[in-house]
């Protein structure tokens, strides 16, 4: 039973300020670069109803990458440009040419099919703040909410509808005929996404809290307040928000198919259960894996964010493991 | 407590106790700790161990389902009773009928008789439906008794809310028996407390795979059975002692066979198929019974610290890990020998059910099949309580012996 946790209370801690406020060490050499601040989906500003293109002043940021993690682009002086989920959405939704997007584009898929959901248990900021959400319940006492087997799956269903929904207006966006609703089909995730409060807020700059504009932005206003809630509500139902956040479903195939795997020794399992308790998602494929999966293969474990908190709580030495390249990294 | 005249079935448990301790204790080349669980076994005999140490209720069980975790976490203290013999058995047999098994039987006898049950006076008793015998125990025994429901099967969210719900009724039964209300410090002591007995076993465990032979099959018995009625600080500090002597020892090559040992649970003093396995060329590398290994070898993994976070780590300790035939699907059973005989690298697997242990009979088959899948061969025996039957497998375990040998 390696103890992992307190490594990963420190590397997220550790992310956690890296994201938000190390590109404020490097504002002022950004600033005197000056310059025209351009995105790589070739554009520097939105368009209007009208058509005419609104020139946005963008940062400049340390590290011009889309992130498979919430590296919120509301965030101001952040270190990265954005995150991987935004980066599809605006490339989709501006139509821009694959040329321009596809460095960004394959770092974006190497690092998710490096690392698959490792980003959203160890790094991401947001998986931060619901872990320590958790952890403070945990002090006061109060056990967590459970959710029946028919919620937590409505759940995963509601990222991946997320998803699906995102992609789909981002199509729309781009379509000539739409045009009119160019401004309020672009980017629709991120006025949902809990970084549309906590980015600012936390970067000590103006929340836009409500854009009643027309209908879809008034439902993307009430949506953002919904995803606020879930946020909080993480508090009673462990990591909520991080089970329906799109960006993470963007990942998630690579948690199976990537270069990172959960692997279990079936034939070590003595279905304690200990594994399927501990998880922050009720992921229960690992315990389950027992069942489904052959000797030592990984397990279908998409749906989790890779905490690896069975990897530590499993009793039973070499049951579960994280195999990075069919190497072993680390083992209960 | 009452004293039983020297004649009495209870007497002749305890001198067939005490004479058993005596001949554990002259085995040549016995490791010295040994004798710190022989002076456990020898005071619990004689009675020291009757009453609760420290004053606290005495709380019976009869299995391995029945968190201690809850008992020592509300200031009683928890015994396992059933370390019945032959002697208390006869008794229940006007009570239960002869159709029960012995350990059954002694618990009923005992209390028909107005005697202690084996291991003292409790105030109250608690007994998990693991089967028809224990049913008929809870019906028969008059008093202080807390059923317990088991689900028939331990998969599934159904079998878990119902098996939490037990755990939660059981939790209210001791809050009334002791008048204390269950708090999360002392269960997160007492969950902690029991999780570094674990450690314990396991680091016994470990040695004795890693030096085969270094310790008897039946003191392995002896060391797990003293956690029955010994306060856990104290067997805890006695197996570390032991396995601390163990690792130091000169490492010895064993010519006898590994082997792992499953079935009906067997309990002090009955320990000759032990005895015999080994005094024939076996070496009982380890175990999955319920008397000895699966007690002691799973800790409770606690991740919530509320009261009810914790309860439900220590109930799904009691029931998930559990191989007792007393469920739908035998899987488990299997894949956990199978387990342990290729860590003890065993030949081959000996599987004993007690005399009308009849859950373990009706499971002897397919496990049968089961280890025959990963190449193990199984020797299926059946005893009965009080050594009775153990002689004629003499002939039929050294006809299994010499095959693996070759």
């Amino acid at each position: 039973m390696p103890r992992l946790t307190p490594a990963r209370r420190v590397t997220q801690t550790i992310s956690f300020f890296a994201i938000v406020y190390a590109g404020f060490l490097a504002a002022p050499a950004l600033d005197s670069e000056g310059g025209e601040i351009l995105n790589p989906a070739g554009y520097a500003g939105s368009f209007e109803r009208d058509g005419a293109v609104r020139w946005v002043e963008r940062e400049r940021v340390p590290a011009p990458v889309y992130m498979p993690l919430t590296s919120c682009y509301y965030q101001h002086r952040g270190l990265f440009s954005g995150c991987g989920l935004l980066f599809l959405s605006e490339s989709i939704g501006m139509a821009a040419p694959l040329v321009k997007v596809l460095p960004y584009l394959l770092l974006l898929l190497v690092l998710m099919f490096a690392l698959g959901r490792l980003w959203c248990g160890w790094i991401c900021p947001y998986g931060f703040l619901s872990d320590l959400l958790s952890d403070l319940r945990k002090l006061t006492g109060l056990d967590h909410l459970h959710l029946s087997r028919r919620w937590r799956d409505g759940l995963v269903w509601t990222k991946y509808g997320l998803l699906a929904a995102t992609l789909v207006l981002s199509v729309l966006a781009a379509v000539p005929a739409l045009a009119h609703y160019h401004p309020s089909l672009l980017n629709p995730f991120c006025q949902v996404c809990l970084g549309k409060y906590a980015a600012p807020f936390l970067s000590f700059a103006e929340i836009c809290w409500t854009n009643w504009g027309d209908g879809i932005t008034s439902t993307l206003t009430v949506l953002g307040f919904a995803a606020l809630g879930a946020f909080f509500l993480g508090g009673a139902v462990r990591r909520l928000y991080c089970r329906i956040c799109p960006v993470g479903g963007v990942s998630a195939p690579f948690n199976r198919y990537g270069l990172i795997s959960l692997r279990k020794h079936a034939r070590r399992c003595t279905r304690c259960g200990a594994c399927a308790r501990v998880c922050a998602v009720d992921n229960l494929t690992v315990y389950e894996g027992r069942d489904l999966a052959p000797e030592g293969a990984p397990v279908d474990a998409c749906e989790c964010t890779l905490c690896l908190r069975c990897v530590e709580s499993c009793p039973e030495p070499g049951c579960v493991e994280l195999h990075l390249a069919g190497r072993k990294v680390v083992g209960s | 407590m009452t004293r039983a005249g020297p004649a009495s079935p209870a007497e002749r448990y305890r001198q067939v106790g005490l004479d058993a301790v005596a001949r554990l204790g002259r085995a040549p080349g016995r490791p010295r700790a040994m004798a710190a669980f022989d002076r456990l076994f020898v005071d619990h005999l004689q009675g020291a161990g009757a009453s609760a140490p420290g004053g606290g209720p005495l709380v019976g069980t009869v299995c391995n389902f029945v968190p201690e975790e809850l008992i020592l976490a509300l200031g009683a203290v928890p015994r396992r009773m059933d370390l019945a013999h032959v002697t208390l058995a006869e008794e229940g047999e006007r009570a239960l009928g002869a159709e029960a098994c012995a350990t059954v039987r002694a618990l009923a006898g005992a209390r028909e008789q107005g005697q202690e049950p084996p291991g003292g006076d409790v105030d109250l008793l608690v007994v998990p439906a693991a089967c028809d015998g224990k049913k008929k125990l809870v019906q028969r025994l008059e008093g202080a008794v807390h059923l317990m429901e088991l689900p028939q099967r331990k998969d599934g969210p159904r079998a878990a809310r119902r098996w939490l719900e037990e755990v939660h009724d059981l939790a209210a039964a001791l809050e009334g028996l002791t008048g204390r209300k269950l708090r999360r410090r002392p269960l997160r002591a007492a969950v902690e407390l029991l999780n570094r007995r674990t450690e314990a076993w396991r680091r016994l465990m470990a040695v004795r795979l890693a030096r085969p032979g270094c310790l008897a099959g039946a003191d392995a018995f002896l060391v797990a059975q003293a956690s029955f009625f010994a306060e856990p600080g104290a067997w805890i500090e006695r197996a570390d002692a032991l396995a601390q002597e163990l690792e130091d020892g000169s490492s010895k090559t064993s010519s006898r066979i590994p082997l792992v040992l499953t079935g009906s649970p067997l309990f002090f003093p009955d320990f000759e198929l032990l005895e015999l396995i080994e005094e024939l060329g076996g070496a009982v590398l380890a175990d999955e019974m319920c008397s000895a290994t699966q007690r002691l070898y799973n800790p409770t993994v606690l991740d919530e610290g509320s009261v009810r976070g914790m309860m439900r780590a220590v109930a799904d300790k009691a029931l998930l890990p559990c191989t007792c035939p007393c469920f739908v699907g035998g899987q488990d059973r299997v894949t956990r020998v199978v387990e342990l005989s290729r860590r003890a690298g065993a030949r081959g697997v000996v599987n004993h059910t007690l005399r009308m242990c009849q859950i373990y009979e009706l499971e002897r088959a397919s496990l049968a099949s089961g280890l025959q899948e990963y190449g193990l061969p199984v020797l299926a025996l059946t005893s009965g309580a009080g050594g009775e039957g153990v002689d004629p497998m003499r002939t039929r375990i050294e006809a299994f012996l010499e095959m693996l040998s070759c």
